[in-house]
């Protein structure tokens, strides 16, 4: 048994230069597993299948859900890292699926990369037994990448068809005549990470799953619901939202854990005049070299892919100092825009051992299976907490100890969690809202319902949908006949309806260093401008590039390997341009409008990095178009003819800029649960002077691209939000400002803030 | 929706509607569920509710009512052929041209089965030497459930359904369609149009459409007919007023798709029956692409068609004439082809063949060898002639440099061998 973890943790634990940056450190003890017998009932094929990997019995979880399953119940189970999740619903739908030969499951992910990763699973499952023979439960994974030759099969004779709600939404629905067979046996739906269907984005799913269980219920069906969780703040709460179905929670976990301990970590002052500390990601890349040098197993989580790119290359080039010839120690960077058989290579080489460190994004946060790490380093504040405990869970073994540091940045959010560090551990983790009922988002789906089905005239989604029909129908989109509506348009409704903000384009990087011409990766095309803006340094899996031409119209990107010691740093301009202003009210003591904005983004020129220094050593010129998002906002303007405005006016000039700034901020953190919205399903823009209005203002803005109603959702009950920003405000124990409240408060010369914000406030009410 | 682009703008004054009527929130949505629940019944019953108590209209011109909602019209055309009728082999279960029928839907909209409807069938059929087209019109979306069981009988599972296009798009939406009203009806014979007219007429027309075949090739070009992309909302139209005049223009632009498809797959079939007579003439029809559809049916005239072009100096004929030998290991006969294809017009193809069958079958390594060496220095030389092998056409669109790049790799791994071959052999 190799003790390096221990061994680490002593040592650290004697290490002074060490403690003296830690502020807190955590100890977890190691709780023992809970486990039952592998039911009675279970096919000899499924039980063979896991004998041979290894299982004989099962966590206390997943017996429950196992139970809960076979007795009917729609369930969610909360499964933190490690804790076997897969089998909670694998095992129930295969034991059906062997006893059923026509039932059928179909399997939802939220994205394409975690969908293909659970087929390579159930393959393991299905194909894992020598002695018991094969379970034959024919498995699909139907997304876009699905040859066309392969979808009829998967229609027709998929038990478990495994997709992601984009596709369900324009792929499925919109043909299910051609999945007849599939559909009038659906017998479950499984919802993987359902905490990720929260904001914009779960009221979407929701009026999705309302549109599938509406086809399934004309095919004669009805399928259980079997949904997993990470540790959220509501996770039954929000499952009950989504799929509109009451669940049984599952949230004992049953896997047993190894002791943790949890370490933040402020980087040492270099300059204590000025407060300047050591940069985060040479801080990172310190101790996770002195980590891998004792073989400990570690993942590092960075906030950029940049920053992930930068902290593999120092790492990588540190141990070549040390391992010149015995490369024993092999550390990747992981991120999206990899090619996914180099993201399977990964995967699998941490999954094996063969990679001994990893340092990503936050793209293996979760779901990815890449088995249990030593360490985990947070290189930054990940900005939640549920994102925290997921990172820092990713270093977890079932037996031994394991160990997770948060380091901190310059940031003031993360000068104060480091600061405080009750704070953090004090809080439970986020809680994830839906609004089903969005009336544009129900708009939306109602098209793609009417298209799919008619829709008879006494039925439809909530106490609205009437009215949307009529609107729908005033506008020659469906047409009432008889006692339905028709979907009367040529157009094909799913396909102009996307259920994300962020676009599906992709453009290819392609490495043309001498003739070569092999596609290295993608990226989507408003990161692209960001990041491979011409004469732009690429930095991938450790391999440096200098981008030769960033082709927009053609989505595509020649890059050449280079040799510099600098990389490069975008300067992103964000501005907003008032398109139409609709509506005009008083309200909050402001002028309030709501109208059409554009929200442009525009890259105009880049800083040259060097390399570990990070000193700024020259600038050059960016020309692409700006990336523009138009979409409708709320505008609160304090105008001097305003209670607001005077108030504004009369505040000393040093407040202004900080008093509008945490303004925004608490806006920002108290209106998305008025909107049953995700933070960042909203933008929150503040104008000292706004060039449109000339009076200060501050902008709300809707995320999603033509806006789904959150602006004038704003709009609707701008007096209840403010009044509860006072409240936060007063209520909030915290002596001088918090991330609860206005933000993190770090230097003492802000103490007043909280007061001032508080006063300005209260005359808004 | 393109059609409604400020559809969202004037939500916002709904929004107000339904802020003010809007009742506290209840969260009871789960209780809502249960009346959902209740409407679950099967596809069936599901799809006669919806035809209950509607008003169907009173006449459409010319047609005659069949029930609610259905409507038929049938013309009499005379045979699509003159004198002696071909044979018919073209569409392989094919007992004669009676068991022919050709058809074509018109549709409200292009894509996504599930809200796409069939309102207009049109079916031809050869009959006693006539051209019987039947035209059936569902005048009313409640009224599919009617339409498709009176429809049904006329497609019966022995006929051959000859289609343009229709292989990859009526017959699935056909399909859909009776399988959303609980009907399983397969078109199980069918012929496509479309892959043998891009065989023939792709290169010298562009554009295969039936429009552009009927003008190039039929030389009836069609004057004042509905874009077909106009069609939907000529049918969303007339459901909204009720004016029959605009039908007309589908009902014509149908009728003329079927008689079209009944006169190209007779010229089809002539073609079959006596390829010779094309030689003199026929200036639009692809040899090479007349002799692929031969060959599956009748290799003997195939091959005496390609024997033919490729002397008279057609190129592609010359190719297939070579790959014919080859297949049938006529390798002497094969390496001649190439080799005057080769020398006449420096192709790629015919180069590459030539060397493979001089190393394997020849052994004649030195000759090879030169050839690939010539060839390699030809695409080096000019771009132009990059070939894109083994590659989708997206792919090469996109990275014409890697395409061009996989047959120079192939090309170099040739010489490589070859080199090894002479160097063992010990004759360089």
């Amino acid at each position: 048994m190799d003790n390096g973890i221990e061994d680490l943790v002593r040592e650290l634990e004697h290490d002074r230069e060490f403690l003296s940056c830690v502020t807190r450190w955590e100890r977890i003890p190691a709780r023992p597993g809970k486990y039952t017998n592998l039911p009675k009932e279970l096919d000899p094929a499924i039980t063979a299948s896991l004998a041979s990997r290894g299982i004989t019995r099962l966590y206390s979880h997943q017996h429950e859900c196992y139970t809960h399953v076979r007795a009917g119940k729609n369930i969610v189970v909360v499964t933190p890292t490690a804790s076997g999740k897969t089998l909670c619903y694998n095992l129930p739908v295969l034991q059906s699926l062997i006893e059923d030969q026509d039932a059928k499951a179909l399997f939802l992910f939220p994205t394409k990369a975690l969908s293909q990763d659970q087929q390579a699973e159930l393959n393991e499952i299905i194909l894992g037994s020598e002695s018991g023979g094969e379970i034959g439960v024919k498995i699909y994974t139907y997304d876009g990448d699905t040859p066309t030759s392969v979808r009829a099969a998967a229609r027709d004779t998929g038990r478990i068809v495994i997709s992601h709600p984009d596709m369900l939404h324009a792929g499925i629905l919109p043909n299910h005549p051609k999945w007849i067979r599939f559909l009038k046996n659906l017998k479950y739906v499984v919802i993987d990470e359902i905490h990720t269907y929260r904001g914009v984005f779960g009221s979407h799913m929701t009026n999705l799953l309302r549109r599938l269980k509406r086809i399934i219920r004309f095919y004669g069906a009805t399928p259980q619901f079997i949904c997993c969780s990470a540790t959220i703040g509501n996770p039954k709460e929000l499952t009950e939202r989504v799929i509109e179905e009451k669940v049984e929670l599952v949230a004992n976990n049953g896997a047993p854990s190894g002791e943790k301990h949890l370490i933040f970590y402020n980087p040492p002052l270099v300059d204590p005049v000025q407060g300047i500390r050591r940069g985060v990601v040479n801080e990172s890349q310190k101790l996770a070299v002195r980590f891998l040098q004792k073989k400990i197993k570690t993942i590092v989580f960075s906030r950029s892919r940049v920053r992930t790119e930068l902290i593999a290359s120092y790492i990588n080039s540190a141990l070549a100092n040390f391992y010149n010839d015995n490369n024993r120690t092999r550390v990747e960077s992981y991120r999206g825009g990899y090619l996914p058989n180099e993201r399977r290579e990964i995967e699998k080489g941490l999954r094996d051992g063969s990679i001994h460190g990893v340092v990503s994004t936050n793209a293996l946060e979760l779901g990815i299976d890449i088995g249990g790490l030593d360490a985990a380093i947070l290189a930054g504040f990940p900005g939640s907490i549920a994102s925290s405990w997921q990172q820092a869970g990713r270093a977890g073994r079932r037996q031994t100890v394991s160990l997770a540091v948060i380091i901190a940045s310059s940031s003031p959010l993360n000068q104060y969690i480091i600061g405080h560090p009750e704070y953090f551990l004090g809080r439970s983790p986020e809680s994830g809202w839906v609004d089903p009922n969005n009336m544009y988002i129900q708009m939306d789906h109602l098209k793609c319902a009417a298209f799919e089905l008619p829709i008879p005239i006494n039925e439809g989604f909530s106490e609205q949908t009437q009215r949307l029909l009529s609107f729908l129908e005033e506008n020659g989109v469906i047409r009432l006949s008889g006692d339905f509506y028709y979907w009367s348009d040529r157009g094909y409704p799913a396909e102009q309806i996307s259920l994300r903000s962020a676009t599906s384009e992709n453009v290819i990087i392609v490495n043309i260093t001498k003739g070569r011409n092999t596609v290295i990766g993608e990226m989507d095309r408003p990161s692209a401008k960001e990041l491979l803006f011409d004469n732009a340094i690429y930095l991938h899996r450790g391999a440096q590039y200098t981008v030769k031409k960033l082709d927009i119209e053609n989505k595509r990107c020649a890059v050449e390997e280079s040799d510099v010691n600098y990389y490069t740093d975008a300067v992103v301009k964000t501005d907003i341009k008032v398109l139409q202003e609709d509506e005009q009210t008083h309200a909050a003591g402001t002028r309030m409008i709501i109208g059409d904005i554009l929200v442009r983004t525009q890259v105009a020129k880049y800083k040259k990095l060097k390399f570990h220094t990070h000193e700024n050593i020259g600038y050059g010129d960016v020309v692409l178009p700006p990336e523009e998002m138009h979409t409708r906002s709320v505008m609160l303007l304090f105008s001097e003819n305003t209670r607001a405005g005077k108030a504004f006016a009369a505040l000393p000039e040093t407040q202004k800029t900080p008093v509008i700034a945490r303004l925004g901020f608490l806006v920002k953190n108290v209106a998305p649960v008025f909107l049953l919205c995700d933070q960042n399903d909203i933008g929150v823009s503040e104008k000292l002077k706004d060039p449109h209005f000339n009076v200060p203002a501050l902008y709300i803005y809707d995320r999603y691209p033509g806006g789904t109603g959150l602006a004038e959702g704003f709009a609707d009950s701008v007096s209840r939000i403010i009044r509860a920003l006072a409240e936060r405000l007063s209520n909030c124990p915290c002596a001088h400002g918090c991330p609860s409240c206005i933000g993190p408060v770090v230097d003492a010369g802000e103490k007043e803030s909280k007061s001032t914000l508080l006063g300005f406030v209260e005359k808004l009410l | 929706m393109k059609e409604h682009p400020d559809l969202t703008h004037r939500l916002s004054s709904l929004y107000e509607q339904i802020k003010k009527s809007k009742k506290a929130r209840t969260t009871d949505d789960l209780a809502e569920k249960e009346n959902h629940a209740e409407a679950g019944k099967h596809s069936m019953a599901f799809f006669k509710k919806t035809s209950r108590g509607v008003a169907s209209r009173d006449d459409i011109p010319g047609f005659e009512r069949l029930g609610d909602f259905t409507w038929h019209r049938q013309a009499v055309e005379k045979n699509p052929w003159q004198g002696m009728p071909p044979d018919f082999k073209l569409a392989t279960t094919s007992t004669g041209p009676e068991s022919l029928i050709f058809f074509d839907t018109e549709t409200t909209g292009l894509s996504g089965v599930a809200g796409t409807m069939i309102f207009l069938l049109g079916l031809a059929r050869i009959q006693n030497d006539m051209l019987f087209i039947d035209q059936y019109f569902l005048s009313d979306f409640p009224g599919e459930n009617e339409f498709l069981s009176i429809i049904e009988p006329y497609l019966p599972d022995n006929s051959v359904y000859v289609s343009f296009n229709g292989k990859a798009f009526d017959s699935h939406l056909l399909f859909a369609r009776f399988m959303l009203h609980g009907r399983e009806k397969l078109l199980v014979h069918q012929y496509d149009l479309l892959f043998p007219s891009r065989r023939l007429w792709k290169n010298s027309i562009g554009s295969c459409t039936l429009k552009q075949i009927e003008a190039m090739v039929l030389g009836v070009p069609r004057h004042g007919d509905i874009d077909g992309a106009d069609i939907p909302d000529c049918y969303f139209q007339f459901l909204r007023t009720g004016d029959t005049a605009g039908l007309q223009a589908i009902f014509h632009h149908n009728y003329l798709d079927v008689f079209s498809l009944a006169k190209i797959h007779v010229l089809l079939e002539s073609m079959i029956s006596s390829p010779s007579s094309l030689r003199s003439s026929g200036s639009v029809t692809d040899k090479a692409g007349l002799a692929r559809i031969l060959m599956a049916l009748e290799p003997e005239k195939a091959l005496e068609l390609l024997k033919h072009e490729y002397t008279s100096g057609d190129i592609e004929c010359g190719k297939l004439l070579g790959f014919f030998h080859k297949k049938n290991r006529a390798f002497i006969e094969a390496a001649e082809v190439w080799e005057n294809l080769f020398e006449k017009s420096q192709d790629m193809t015919a180069g590459i063949e030539l060397a493979k069958i001089l190393e394997h079958k020849n052994r004649n390594y030195k000759a090879a060898l030169e050839i690939t060496e010539t060839l390699i220095t030809e695409i080096i030389n000019n771009p132009q002639r990059k070939i894109a092998r083994g590659r989708t056409p997206t792919f090469s669109r996109y990275f014409p440099e890697t395409a061009c790049n996989s047959l120079l790799v192939e090309l170099n791994f040739r010489k490589d061998r070859l080199l090894a071959k002479l160097e063992k052999s010990g004759s360089r």
